[in-house]
């Protein structure tokens, strides 16, 4: 260490507080301890609350997890309706088209029978004429 | 609080603490700020250069010591978290405060004939220097010369490198060698 270090650790040498300066800690932990017990989170840390600790991520999980579960079914329920109803709306569109076809062949069944008998009546006339 | 309970609930915690102290060989609350209230005091006091600031910051301290009690593992373990608590308080309240040293290192008066002699006031002067120091230099400079902290305790205690402390006191060294060589007319 040169001379100007030794002066400098001579300069920063150690100063004693003020003469009341332990029983003012003191009465400041006190005050704090009288007016409400201080419970600092890393008291849960300690190896004696780990059972408490434990517990309380076993109930948090336990609600966390219920909540979630009842999210997903809901969700599963929710798809599930959704395709029914496609599937309901399907069959209901194909029974309608089958309906239709079925009237327009009859329609169609009729048409051809009355043109039929138009076209006989019409050479009928044709051969009274001649 | 009346004044015999209060002294009651200091009891009360020197007992509890004590209780705590024999089985892991600690010293009670009471005990440890006697034992290190000079260390944390003038850590305060070197960087903050204000009496009361000082004080306020080494009770703050120490109280936060009682909080984490329960966490103390031995009694270097207490001495090394007081530095590394009071250290970190110290820069914390020079930057909410937006304290700026009372005095800059081109502000500090020069030293007198007589002060040249007097090694009381040179000493003063330097700790008027140390104070005007930026602040990292400053606190690496109080722990190594106040506390005597070899430079990898000073980095553990400070979280950072031993190469970027080392850079630090060497800065520092060189600003108060260079302002104090300059006042007093010759090499130091």
């Amino acid at each position: 260490m040169t001379p100007f270090e030794e002066q400098l650790q001579r300069a920063m040498a150690r100063r004693e507080p003020p003469p009341e300066f332990t029983s003012r800690v003191l009465a400041r932990v006190a005050q704090e301890q009288g007016a409400k017990p201080h419970r600092n989170w890393k008291a849960w840390l300690q190896p004696g609350q780990a059972w408490r600790l434990a517990g309380a991520m076993t109930v948090l999980l336990t609600i966390s997890g219920s909540v979630m579960y009842q999210q997903r079914e809901r969700m599963v329920h929710e798809q599930h309706e959704q395709r029914e109803r496609q599937l309901h709306e399907q069959r209901e569109q194909m029974l309608r088209g089958e309906a239709a076809k079925e009237k327009l062949l009859t329609a169609l069944g009729i048409a051809g029978v009355k043109l039929h008998q138009a076209h006989r009546h019409v050479l009928e006339v044709e051969a009274e004429v001649d | 609080m009346e004044g015999r309970e209060q002294e009651a609930v200091v009891a009360t915690i020197s007992a509890s603490t004590a209780v705590k102290s024999q089985a892991e060989a600690l010293p009670s609350l009471a005990d440890a700020v006697n034992s290190h209230k000079a260390m944390v005091y003038s850590i305060a006091w070197h960087f903050l250069r204000d009496r009361t600031l000082a004080e306020e910051l080494a009770q703050d301290v120490f109280l936060e010591l009682h909080r984490s009690w329960h966490s103390m593992k031995s009694p270097q373990h207490i001495l090394f978290w007081l530095r590394r608590v009071a250290s970190h308080r110290a820069i914390d309240s020079v930057r909410k405060r937006r304290l700026r040293p009372e005095t800059s290192l081109e502000e500090t008066g020069e030293p007198t004939v007589f002060e040249q002699m007097h090694d009381s006031l040179l000493s003063s002067y330097l700790e008027r220097m140390v104070a005007s120091l930026p602040e990292k230099p400053r606190l690496a400079i109080i722990l190594r010369y106040q506390e005597g902290m070899e430079l990898e305790e000073i980095a553990e205690v400070l979280e950072t490198k031993v190469s970027t402390i080392k850079t630090q006191i060497f800065r520092g060294l060189e600003l108060l060698r260079e302002k104090t060589a300059r006042r007093l007319g010759r090499n130091v």
